[in-house]
């Protein structure tokens, strides 16, 4: 039934993925979101729709009758330094090659969805599409294990599609924290009264999700948007409800095993999780000291090699924080993308993973001085800036430096750098023509 | 039930698809 589904839609897909690149676009962070191949069992699993669509869409980015470009600007200069620079830092790292390898591929196909959306990502209604594919990706997904998480009483624990980017429970919790204003701004570009409460339900049942996945990342993550929710919108009343709503029900579903769970927060310096990232934050700390230009490479820390002698003379190295004996049988994670990234890219890869999240505050807050407030460029502004400070409320705790959603966030950051510029210009041509 | 949220899914999909593509193509000729 699903391969029905599924082939029947990949086929109609390709018609418009074929005409319009910013559908292509958006169809491949589509895919790389909701992997397809897990969802179906029979022949349509054969097919890898994440390389079609983005096979299709980086040729139709250069032999569209109109070419797009990828202009330069300093967030595109900023992500290529960035990419360029954990390439030559894989090429000295010291991370076990075939992983390194695959990550560093990873990453380069994110680096392309970004370059191919920057270049192709020019009219709202572009916007408004790839915004609708990260909805029917992530939202969707949380939106069905959300109606799990009620239908269960909360006894079900939410994990994401093994395999999977958001696989991990930390990493969908994060990717749904993520998504959630992005659906919020989409709610605001429709009149039609059925949708908008439609796309509300959408948003309640991605928080559910959030609760049901029992990440305490994602808790803290849904607490600072929900503050921040109040603090931005012009609709407190709704915001107030809605987030009632959440607190309520859930503090009736959730088991008591969840709040004892959460309450482990407050107690972060006895539990063992969180002192094994501690640990993790210290040895990328002494490997970027060692290694200051170009760290470890990627993976290069988790390499047993390299993890070994630092977790040896961990207590004796850094000292200020103590902490239990780390592992020595195993390399870790940093479970933090600054430290991830210090520990493989050193200080550089760190200065500039720095910048490129600077720079795109500093671009959304030009957006939002120069829009009007009731256009929907400003509040797509308002919303990627909550985006961006949910991807950095997780990024404390997990390691996704390179990551889809992110680096989507950017390319929409770049899309409304450039309509200021363009909007710029029309307005000096205007005030010159009425000069004359 | 998923099954049937996955069709929906996929429908809206597809449906936007082609919503979007009119869209940019009605916009260009104006």
């Amino acid at each position: 039934m699903r391969d029905i589904f599924m082939l029947a839609a990949f086929f109609l897909l390709l018609i418009p993925v074929f005409n319009k690149p910013f559908i292509g676009v958006a169809l491949w962070l589509w895919a790389a979101m909701f992997f397809p191949s897990a969802w179906v069992y029979g022949p349509a699993q054969l097919i890898r729709y994440n390389f079609v669509f983005s096979i299709i869409t980086i040729l139709g980015v250069f032999a569209y009758k109109k070419r797009a470009k990828v202009e330069a600007n300093a967030l595109t200069i900023l992500i290529t330094l960035f990419f360029i620079w954990s390439f030559i830092t894989f090429l000295t790292g010291q991370g076990a090659p075939a992983l390194a390898e695959y990550y560093l591929l990873n990453f380069l196909k994110i680096v392309a969805l970004y370059y191919c959306a920057a270049a192709v990502l020019v009219k709202k209604i572009h916007v408004d599409f790839f915004i609708w594919s990260i909805l029917l990706s992530v939202g969707f997904f949380a939106s069905v294990e959300g109606l799990k998480v009620i239908a269960s009483g909360g006894a079900s624990h939410i994990s994401g599609l093994p395999g999977h980017v958001l696989g991990d429970r930390n990493d969908l919790a994060m990717g749904i924290n993520l998504s959630i204003p992005l659906v919020a701004y989409l709610r605001e570009q429709y009149q039609n009264k059925i949708l908008k409460l439609g796309l509300l339900v959408v948003m309640l049942l991605m928080a559910f999700c959030v609760l049901g996945t029992y990440s305490r990342g994602g808790l803290v993550g849904l607490l600072v948007l929900g503050i921040l929710f109040l603090m931005e919108s012009d609709k407190k009343i709704l915001v107030i409800l809605s987030l009632l709503f959440v607190v309520f029900i859930g503090n009736y579903l959730m088991p008591p095993e969840w709040f004892i769970r959460m309450e482990t927060i407050n107690s972060a310096s006895e539990d063992g999780s969180f002192m094994g990232r501690v640990i993790a934050w210290k040895i990328a700390t002494l490997i970027a000291l060692d290694n200051p230009i170009f760290g470890a490479g990627i993976k290069g820390p988790e390499n047993l090699t390299v993890w070994l002698p630092y977790a040896l003379e961990l207590n004796s190295k850094l000292t200020g924080i103590d902490t239990p004996p780390p592992d020595l049988l195993r390399g870790h994670a940093a479970h933090n993308s600054f430290f991830q990234v210090l520990g493989e890219q050193g200080f550089p890869g760190l200065i500039l993973f720095v910048l490129i999240i600077l720079v795109s505050f500093n671009k959304l807050n030009k957006a939002m001085r120069f829009f009007p407030k009731n256009s929907s460029n400003y509040y797509l502004a308002k919303m990627l800036k909550l985006s961006l400070i949910m991807y950095l409320v997780s990024a404390v705790a997990l390691s996704k430096a390179y990551f889809d959603l992110s680096f989507s966030i950017y390319a929409l950051v770049r899309f409304l750098d450039r309509q200021v510029k363009v909007n710029n210009s029309q307005t000096i041509v205007k005030s010159q023509l009425a000069n004359i | 039930m998923e099954s049937i949220l996955f069709g929906i899914d996929l429908g809206l999909l597809v449906f936007l698809a082609y919503w979007f593509m009119k869209l940019d193509n009605n916009e260009k000729d104006n």
